[in-house]
């Protein structure tokens, strides 16, 4: 076997910071809405539009619009393969990290 | 975003929002108020009327966060615990304590001594509170919460070495002093939440 080949790469959709925040908050509460990701993110606006719209597609974050009173709320969940995937994306990252001591 | 990008720190964060606005500290503390002047009043209503409080002091909290805390910081909702092993956890602590209460009474005068029964009381109070809030430090992450359990253990079994048992007076000076402190650390964190986050614009949304 050889040592010296690369190791295999982590999933992209997960690896970019600004979705990997995005997912790390998402796992931490139940539902959250566009002002908290914000918030503890720390993403402007419309990378966080961009990154969630990506992640929504790959079916990692489920998103749900809805109205308190008058006022627009849009929801974000993480689905189950997007638990899944930051999980594995976890997984591989300790096994790199512990790979090169 | 910062240049360092912590994923634990995020995670933490995230994790602990809903502590750092200070309305659970003091919902408390508005609790334990409650509880002291159920002892005074009637000591056999504690029970239901604790439970009572709780149910539907809760919903006045989530009220009030409702106009103070998503206003600025934004919606969000905790991820609940398994209720299974929750519930088996809280039924596990309490009757801890309660067997702990009844050693206590045992040693003291017999089951069959009231004195002794009030007298142990406020060392039920002390270790049960004591629980709850080591509970409460782990989910915020706040050394203060797991002070406070020390500190709510401690009174407990000071005022049971030391109480006469001749009222419930001494659950009530231990539930008094534990709420002190608590309100006391409430207020503080809203009146700091409140300067550090400013109401955020509503059209904030994706």
């Amino acid at each position: 076997m050889d040592d010296r080949r690369p190791p295999i790469a982590p999933n992209r959709l997960v690896h970019e910071p600004g979705r990997l925040a995005v997912l790390v908050v998402l796992s931490a509460v139940e539902e959250a809405d566009f002002l908290f990701l914000t918030e503890q993110t720390g993403l402007t606006k419309g990378n966080l539009s961009s990154h969630t719209a990506k992640l929504e597609a790959a079916a990692y974050v489920q998103i749900e619009k809805a109205f308190v009173g008058k006022v627009p709320r849009t929801i974000y969940r993480l689905t189950d393969e997007g638990t899944a995937a930051l999980q594995e994306y976890r997984d591989h990252m300790a096994g790199v990290l512990g790979s090169i001591g | 975003m910062s240049d360092r990008f912590d994923v634990a720190g995020i995670e933490e964060r995230a994790r602990t929002a809903g502590y750092r606005d200070g309305l659970i500290e003091l919902f408390a503390a508005a609790v334990l108020l409650s509880l002291a002047v159920l002892w005074v009043a009637s000591p056999a209503l504690v029970g239901i009327g604790s439970a009572f409080i709780v149910l539907y002091g809760w919903k006045v909290v989530e009220r009030v966060k409702q106009r103070v805390t998503y206003p600025r910081i934004g919606y969000f909702q905790e991820r609940p615990e398994a209720p299974d092993s929750t519930a088996r956890g809280m039924l596990t602590f309490i009757g801890l304590s309660f067997g702990l209460m009844v050693l206590a009474v045992l040693f003291s005068g017999g089951l069959g001594d009231a004195a002794s029964w009030r007298r142990a009381a406020p060392l039920m109070s002390g270790v049960t509170l004591a629980g709850a809030f080591w509970y409460m430090g782990d989910r915020s992450g706040f050394a203060r919460h797991k002070v406070l359990a020390v500190y709510s253990a401690v009174t407990g079994l000071l005022l049971w070495v030391f109480g006469s048992g001749e009222s419930y007076e001494a659950v009530v000076w231990h539930l008094l002093g534990v709420a002190a402190p608590l309100a006391a650390a409430g207020t503080w964190g809203l009146v700091r939440f409140l300067h550090t986050h400013p109401v955020q614009e509503t059209s904030a949304d994706g």
